[in-house]
């Protein structure tokens, strides 16, 4: 307003950098996850670093700190230290080196430098050489090697099983390194992409991470098992929670009698939301791992004792324990749904002589049918991002078989299984040598987040579309 | 239709009536039963050990089969101590910024962010538990003035952009309207950060001759662990700011204009009403709100996990890291046999979340229903 | 614009005028709810204003202490000055103008806090920190509002307690507490019964003494008993205004005659 201004606005202003600072930090993170999740399967470029002392090293920088440092003198100063992943260790000794900036006396990107992954171990980076068969050079230099391999790229799938045929590689110190073409998953050289085939690496590699099993202890490769996993035990757990929490919710609002004990049971079932997942990790240990899986074990399959069968964490029993954890999410979706019927509708009903049920079936269910949805949406979204209770009841860091397959009797309900978020935990919580497992896990963190952000944004919109209309209806 | 096949008709339709009531009934028992059993199971794997003499359970000596380190009570510290941290940041950040939306905040933005912090609650812990282990403690490690200097900075920098803003000239307002005030926040607070950033480097540079861990050591007898609680306190704070605000929101929502109106006529400012009037008059309501938020502290797993470094130390130091009930149970009960002292006294660890937080919830709950009651 | 055939002469500022109100026109979004309003209010008499409602009564008073700023997408033309000082203007400090021009409004609304903190607020927040100074305030107010005597032994007790009548002679000693110059009450007595009206209207006319009071009522024998002028207001328009008496015995207009015979709802 006037040029006047008092203590207290600046104290409004300052609160609502409170609600800025908080959605900002939340932001940030995001990006950052955004950031290195989506920028991993871009083609890096290799630097051949020459350093002062005769070092010549090839790798990409993947960050660069600084570290103060105090002069002969005294005089305080700062330095940097460049961080570089050289590859794998079958050609250098360290994945990833230190390189201290100063001793760097020159660097460039040589054309010939290329990255070799490997089907097992991770990426080499290094300088054509040969290319043999049984030992003897069919091609030499890397012009001659690369067209032989562009040639044999599309028969590499038939190759592989011919361990005859290799492509040798130099490093940087002169050393030569043969890998075995069956080992060989993919050669590129990224010095001399254009954008065009930057681009076609690139949604090559994000297909490739959707769609391939893991490699290297999930260092490397896809995520498949995991998304399939996450997907198989959501399914199942919808399956066990809607029909249930659709009964408890018409129970709570349409057939029990009001009165003090459905209030201590609709407030039991707000503070079971508010129990912490692990706890129900605990539980599904307890009570569905050995308790039900035991008796299961001793009932159907005593043959196989000790070794237990449903004795042990899997799919089944994960499904079951986050059933219940999203038991009241479920119940709270379609309550709100039922409580925003209008009385009339259901007035006019009875009035027409229907029973209670047809009147439920035929005027309410149609009614609340998307606030049902709006629970199911929720609770996937919930379950796709729990994973401590997961932990103590069967899902592991990798696993070779997938709970549904051909083979008899199709699903596996006892097996362990691969999970998305439990992904993100094995590859990012590594105590030490964890760097190379960083890409990996930032991609898949990016994937968790893009599919529970969509699934809450679904939610959202279907739930104010259903207002808007109750609104409409009311005026 | 004859009288007899109206007559079968009607049985049939009230044998189903009948059906699905007793069906949904049967979904009211079961639900109970559910819950009932989440207590009945645990309690009875952790029955034993409460049979046991006392130490066992709280660890002062370790008893056969269990690491002789394996002791409960600086878990129960270690929850409590990420739980405290967890809400020093939150509380105030969401408190003020539901004060904010509620009051001041025009109602078209409000709008707009309802569905936003809904989104923000969505995002999994394990998501938030992983930038902040991975990312933001070696980033805080290697910023640790910056941090300091951050409240300072941003309240600083949003201060002058409000002074510069009030006494700008009208033209001013066509490029940040009233209504629009947020977006010249958001400026202001990257930039409050920006400069705190530099300025933490600069500071770090110019005034310490080795790094910051040396300097911790020798001035203030510190270690600085890179897991630690402030770092816990900040992801776990944001994990827990869309629960506290948006039940003060709508704590503070549900004051009656007419309690606002009359301490505007008598010459209140808006600040001093939301203060003094509002803000009490929400106060169970917002009470409520801490208590949830400080229920899910508890029991968040996967951030503490990531983030505290999981060391059994007891002390209240910010830099140093600790070890939780949750987080212990996840890493040490898939290693736990059946029905051995550790898996037992794992047990009891999520025993006592459960209870902890069933009850706070159930408390939240009633204090939340009453103020409804109150004000409707 | 219905400035109709009778242009409006701005009323000379006499002596005893506090408030002027010249030409005002409101919009609440894109509908008037007052057109044109031209009036003076004078200085420790009542002033009454009557009209059916929806007439734009409780706008007009709002505007007054500024409470409409408060409203969203809301417009004004015209001027109101008190004192002779636009409030309007770029040099009224709003929290200043409405602790002079206090308000009681159509329904009690105590704060959810004590008897003694609810009429300590107002001095609280004008910067009185001292206890005693306090607690002689609010003795005064009170037992200006006629609630000393009933509340007196339970003044740490929620205000929420008390009963209607009660709740807004406690509201009126709050709104005094702050020594404002005029007293604006919206329907003061429209949720009390006879007893709690007849009350307050002793007290209206107690405090007139020392205040300015604009009272905004439906009860036309309530206006007749307390005020010295009536205003009388229809869709938007003030129709007449002058002195009671002469209002009620002889309108000069129509449509003021039609309302006061009720032949007009
Ligand atoms: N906040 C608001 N937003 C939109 N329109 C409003 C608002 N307040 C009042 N109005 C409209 O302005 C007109 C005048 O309202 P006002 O409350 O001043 O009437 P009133 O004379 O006090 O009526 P009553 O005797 O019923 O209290 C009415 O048509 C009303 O609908
Ligand atoms: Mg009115």
């Amino acid at each position: 307003m006037g040029s006047k201004w008092s203590k207290d606005d600046a104290l409004i202003w300052l609160s609502g950098g409170a609600l800025v600072l908080g959605f900002l930090m939340v932001a940030g993170l995001i990006l950052v996850i955004v950031v290195h999740g989506l920028g991993r399967f871009w083609p890096q470029e290799l630097t051949r670093y020459v350093m002062h002392d005769g070092r010549v090293v090839l790798g990409h920088e993947t960050s660069r700190a600084s570290v103060r440092t105090t002069g002969s003198t005294g005089e305080r100063s700062r330095a940097y230290r460049l961080r570089v992943r050289t590859g794998d260790r079958r050609l250098y000794p360290q994945e990833y080196i230190w390189l201290e900036e100063s001793g760097v006396a020159g660097r460039d990107a040589p054309r010939e430098a290329v990255v070799v992954e490997q089907v097992r171990g991770g990426d080499l980076f290094g300088y054509l050489d040969s290319f043999e068969d049984d030992g003897v050079v069919v091609a030499r230099g890397y012009d001659a090697v690369w067209a032989h391999y562009r040639e044999r790229y599309p028969e590499l799938e038939r190759l592989r099983r011919q361990q005859a045929l290799s492509i040798v590689l130099t490093s940087t110190d002169g050393r030569r390194h043969a890998v075995s073409l069956a080992s060989v998953q993919r050669i590129y050289a990224p010095n001399t992409m254009t954008a065009w085939t930057s681009v076609r690496h690139y949604v090559g590699s994000a297909w490739s991470y959707l769609w391939a099993p893991p490699r290297d202890e999930n260092r490397l490769g896809g995520v498949y098992p995991a998304i399939f996993g996450t997907a198989a035990m959501v399914i199942l757990m919808s399956v066990v929670v809607m029909p249930f929490g659709v009964l408890a919710a018409f129970y709570l609002r349409e057939y029990g009698r009001p009165g003090p004990f459905l209030n201590a049971v609709r407030i039991a079932v707000n503070s079971l939301a508010g129990v912490p997942s692990i706890v129900f990790g605990v539980f599904g240990l307890g009570f569905f791992v050995y308790f039900l899986g035991g008796t299961l074990d001793r009932l159907f399959f005593p043959a196989d004792l000790p070794e237990p069968t449903f004795g042990r964490g899997g799919i089944l029993w994960c499904s079951l324990t986050l059933a219940l954890l999203t038991l009241p999410v479920v119940i709270v979706a379609v309550e709100e749904g039922l409580a925003g019927v209008p009385r009339e509708l259901r007035e006019a009903s009875h009035a027409l002589g229907a029973t209670r049920f047809e009147t439920l079936w035929r005027v309410v269910v149609p009614v609340v049918l998307p606030s049902i949805l709006t629970g199911l949406i929720l609770s996937v979204a919930r379950a796709a991002g729990t994973v401590a209770p997961l932990m103590i009841t069967g899902v592991v860091a990798f696993s070779a078989e997938l709970p549904v397959d051909g083979a008899w009797p199709f699903v596996h309900l006892e097996r362990e299984f691969m999970h998305l978020g439990f992904h993100i935990f094995d590859t990012g919580f590594r105590p030490d040598g964890g760097e190379a497992f960083l890409p990996m896990s930032y991609t898949s963190t990016l994937l968790l987040l893009a599919i529970v952000v969509s699934l809450n944004a679904a939610a959202i919109g279907l739930r104010s579309r259903l207002r808007r209309r109750y609104s409409v209806a009311a005026a | 239709m004859t009288d007899r096949t109206r007559h079968r008709r009607m049985d049939r339709r009230r044998l189903l009536d009948l059906l699905v009531g007793r069906l949904a009934a049967l979904g009211g028992v079961v639900l109970i039963l559910t819950i009932l059993s989440v207590f009945a199971v645990i309690l009875w794997v952790v029955y034993p050990l409460l049979l046991s003499p006392a130490e066992y359970r709280w660890g002062v000596s370790g008893p056969d089969g269990i690491d002789a380190g394996y002791r409960i009570l600086p878990l129960i510290f270690g929850t409590l101590k990420g739980a405290v941290y967890a809400l020093l940041f939150a509380v105030p950040v969401s408190v003020l910024a539901a004060l904010y939306a509620s009051q001041f905040l025009p109602r078209a933005m409000k709008e707009r962010l309802k569905p936003a912090v809904e989104i923000m609650a969505a995002v999994p812990s394990v998501v938030l538990g992983f930038i902040g282990g991975v990312w933001l403690a070696p980033y805080l490690a290697s910023h640790v003035f910056a941090l300091f200097l951050a409240p300072v900075f941003i309240s600083g920098v949003v201060t002058a952009v409000f002074l510069i803003r009030h006494h700008a000239p009208v033209s001013f307002r066509a490029f940040n309207p009233p209504g629009r005030e947020i977006w010249l926040l958001m400026v202001a607070v990257l930039a409050g950060g920006w400069l705190a950033l530099e300025c933490g480097t600069w500071l770090e540079t110019a005034w310490l001759r080795a790094g910051y861990e040396t300097w911790f050591e020798e001035s203030l007898g510190l270690t600085y662990a890179q897991r630690n609680a402030i770092v816990v306190g900040m992801v776990m704070g944001l994990a827990v700011t869309p629960v506290i605000f948006t039940i003060s929101e709508d704590a503070l929502s549900a004051v009656p204009r007419s309690f606002l109106e009359g301490s505007m006529s008598l010459g209140a400012t808006r600040w001093q009403t939301a203060l003094r009037i509002v803000l009490p008059a929400a106060g169970t309501g917002i009470l409520a709100a801490v208590l949830l938020g400080f229920s899910r502290a508890i029991g968040e797993t996967m951030i503490v996990l990531f983030i505290s470094g999981n060391v059994p130390v007891m002390d209240w130091s910010a830099f140093s890291g600790f070890r939780a009930l949750s987080a212990s149970v996840a890493l040490d009960l898939p290693n736990a046999a059946r029905d051995d002292t550790l898996y037992r006294v794992l047990f009891f660890a999520a025993f006592l979340l459960l209870v902890s937080t069933f009850a706070i919830n159930i408390v939240a709950e009633l204090v939340r229903r009453r103020l409804r009651r109150r004000y409707a | 614009m219905t400035t109709e055939n009778t242009p409006v002469t701005p009323k000379i500022l006499r002596e005893e005028t506090i408030i002027d109100v010249e030409r005002v026109s409101f919009w609440y979004g894109g509908r008037a709810a007052l057109k044109d309003v031209t009036m003076a209010i004078d200085r420790q008499v009542i002033t009454a204003f009557i009209g059916p409602s929806g007439c734009g009564k409780t706008t007009l008073l709002r505007l007054i202490n500024r409470m409409n700023d408060l409203v969203p997408q809301v417009r004004m033309t015209g001027t109101i000055r008190m004192n002779g000082v636009d409030i309007y203007g770029p040099d009224t400090d709003v929290t200043r103008l409405r602790r002079r021009v206090g308000m009681v409004f159509q329904q009690p609304n105590p704060f959810p806090k004590s008897i003694y903190e609810n009429v300590a607020y107002g001095p609280r927040i004008h910067g009185v920190k001292s206890g005693v100074f306090l607690d002689e305030i609010v003795e005064r107010c009170l037992r200006r509002a006629f609630l000393w005597e009933e509340v007196q032994e339970q003044l740490e007790e929620s205000a929420l307690g008390l009963s209607l009548g009660q709740q807004q002679r406690l509201c009126i000693a709050r709104a005094i507490a702050v020594e404002p110059e005029v007293l604006l009450m919206d329907e003061p007595c429209s949720s009390l019964d006879p007893v709690a009206t007849s009350r307050i209207e002793e007290l209206m006319l107690d405090l007139k003494d020392d205040y300015t009071i604009v009272i905004v009522t439906h009860n036309m024998q309530q206006a007749a008993r307390v005020s010295e002028y009536t205003g009388f207001m229809l869709k938007g328009e003030l129709v007449e205004m002058g002195v009671t008496d002469a209002m009620f015995t002889t309108p000069r207009d129509r449509r003021t005659e039609d309302y006061i015979t009720g032949r007009a709802g």
